[in-house]
């Protein structure tokens, strides 16, 4: 949520927020991984995403403004709540760490990471 | 074959694998009811509404909010992702249509309503008929 506009309102960033596991999509390609995270809520500012080995690490947290106190609005219905997200996924022993690439558009986090190129050496056979 | 773990590293127990399905099983039911009847947050007063739909992944061009009497619907269409050729995959969430109907309890000032959505939030504001908002009354003495 843009805080710029909502002068009036407070973000939930300061709060103890509860921790939240985000649905994710996990697609094993022939030649690498996309991993795609619903963060409702996160802006690029909020998210880190962390590849150490081939286990892959998600944290984000939401902001969503929420009406001051003295607005005079009360909370009616809460089905969702302002979340850390945390997750994480261990890949294939071939990652290429060189390869990760990460976007965040509405919501919706996408990594791609590629596989290292597999080096066929064809090995001779002698005469006996 | 897939290498990749799912869950945390916690001491075995003989009811680990029957839990974690049970877990699964129940979040997955959530998450599928979730993606057509998306999951909101509402603040309200006497005057002023204020209601969050969550819809991450989704285009504010594929979003229509229809306020008509007291009724307002939120409704998107169904997003075809652009998934790869896979080998193996999981999908824990898709991109369905979707829709969710409230009744207001009062009727919304022709210039009272407005929508913005940022990351994945759709955030709805809605403002009261004046003429129907209560009003003090000064009790003279």
């Amino acid at each position: 949520m843009n805080t710029t506009q909502a002068t009036n309102h407070e973000t939930t960033t300061e709060r103890a927020l509860p921790l939240r596991r985000p649905r994710t999509n996990l697609y094993e390609t022939s030649d690498g991984y996309r991993v795609e995270c619903a963060l409702p809520g996160v802006g690029e500012q909020d998210v880190d995403v962390r590849l150490e080995g081939n286990l892959l690490s998600l944290s984000a947290q939401s902001r969503v403004a929420e009406p001051e106190g003295t607005s005079g609005l009360a909370l009616v219905r809460a089905e969702f709540e302002p979340a850390r997200f945390e997750t994480s996924f261990r890949l294939g022993e071939d990652v290429d760490p060189a390869s990760v690439r990460a976007s965040l558009k509405h919501g919706l986090l996408r990594i791609d990471v590629r596989r290292r190129a597999s080096v066929e050496q064809k090995i001779p056979i002698q005469q006996g | 074959m897939m290498t990749h773990d799912w869950t945390r590293t916690l001491a075995w127990t003989p009811w680990d694998g029957f839990e974690r399905l049970q877990r699964d099983a129940r979040r997955l039911l959530a998450a599928r009811a979730g993606e057509t009847q998306p999951p909101v947050r509402v603040h309200a007063s006497a005057s002023k509404l204020e209601l969050f739909v969550e819809l991450p992944g989704r285009d504010p061009a594929d979003i229509d909010a229809t306020l008509s009497g007291r009724t307002l619907v939120v409704r998107g269409k169904a997003v075809e992702g652009d998934a790869p050729t896979t080998v193996a995959e999981r999908r824990e969430f898709g991109l369905p249509a979707f829709e969710r109907s409230f009744e207001l309890p009062w009727n919304v000032a022709s210039d009272g309503m407005q929508a913005t959505f940022a990351h994945g939030i759709l955030r709805i504001e809605l403002a009261r008929v004046a003429e129907e908002r209560p009003r003090r009354i000064a009790i003279g003495s």
